[in-house]
């Protein structure tokens, strides 16, 4: 019997690196079989984990893949949810988050499996969703399946979105990008004060190979 | 290597990778300046140079690349 009186939610540390790894794994799937970064590159989920470890481990800020964007819910001291956050633009160089994950990945993936997902790029370009700078950008949250229903996803999401505020009282918005057949998470920001903004549609008959779904939703929430 | 063989071969693979061949590169070129210039194509470029240079970059020389200049000036350096 879970007593949810026993969670806890703090920010993430280089302890959880493995947890956090495997939680973008969860997030890409996006509840399905499909995850589009091992895909889009010929990995397998092993290969992709062990990339994602190193990436985290690089603790570069404002991105994706920085550990210091993750929030961590713990369960008697092991960590059972996370979500990651940050403000676009808001690291040492002012970079783009898209550009700094590009970095990473051209770092860390072998040079032969980045050469060979040049053939599926088109897949992914008309769902690829540029990010605002200053605003504060949602993205990879799971929760491990025993502690579904406990409205952890909603905690990190709010837990998040006021830590944002606080650490930047100016914030205008907050961005991220769902797929829509991902209904579940599409309700729980509508309740969290999300609205659908834009939709981002591949007409390629074979996104289904790669991605969960063939139609990105950009959801935001304005203050 | 001189810069300017260096700027030739650069040029052969922003036309390569970013698919325009009118490309001319300046040193204070951005991927804003260039259609296709993303942060997909901007992985594919990175091996590319990668690979014809016979150099790596480390990760804290691709975070500090803003301009084409940069590029060319890590280049160089990693050449010398």
């Amino acid at each position: 019997m879970i007593d949810d009186k026993k969670y806890i939610i703090r920010r993430a540390t280089i302890n959880d690196i493995s947890f956090i790894a495997d939680v973008i794994l969860e997030a890409e799937k996006s509840g399905t079989g499909n995850c589009g970064l091992a895909k889009l590159y010929g990995l397998t989920e092993i290969e992709l984990k062990q990339y994602l470890v190193n990436m985290l481990d690089e603790e570069i800020d404002g991105c994706e893949f920085s550990i210091s964007s993750f929030l961590v819910v713990e369960y008697d001291g092991k960590p059972v949810a996370a979500g990651g956050g940050w403000l676009e633009g808001d690291n040492e160089d002012g970079m783009a988050s898209s550009m700094l994950k590009a970095n990473l990945i051209a770092y860390y993936i072998p040079s032969e499996n980045i050469k060979s997902s040049r053939s599926r790029l088109d897949v992914v370009k008309d769902i690829q969703i540029e990010r605002e700078m200053g605003a504060f950008q949602l993205e990879y949250a799971y929760v491990t399946k025993e502690h579904q229903g406990h409205f952890l996803y909603e905690w990190l999401v709010e837990e998040l979105l006021k830590q944002a505020i606080q650490k930047n009282p100016g914030l205008k918005k907050a961005q991220t990008h769902v797929f829509e057949n991902n209904k579940v998470v599409v309700l729980m920001l509508k309740l969290l004060g999300f609205k659908i903004s834009e939709k981002y549609v591949s007409q390629r008959e074979d996104i289904h190979q790669y991605y969960p779904d063939n139609v990105m939703l950009l959801m935001e929430k304005m203050y | 290597m001189e810069r300017e063989l260096i700027i030739e071969k650069l040029t052969s693979i922003f036309h390569d990778v970013f698919g325009d061949n009118s490309i001319v590169l300046r040193d204070d070129m951005t991927a804003a300046d260039v259609e296709n210039w993303d942060s997909l194509t901007h992985m594919l470029m990175i091996t590319k140079v990668e690979e014809v240079f016979g150099i790596k970059f480390k990760l804290k020389e691709l975070n500090k690349l803003k301009m084409v200049g940069d590029l060319i000036t890590i280049i160089e350096s990693k050449l010398q």
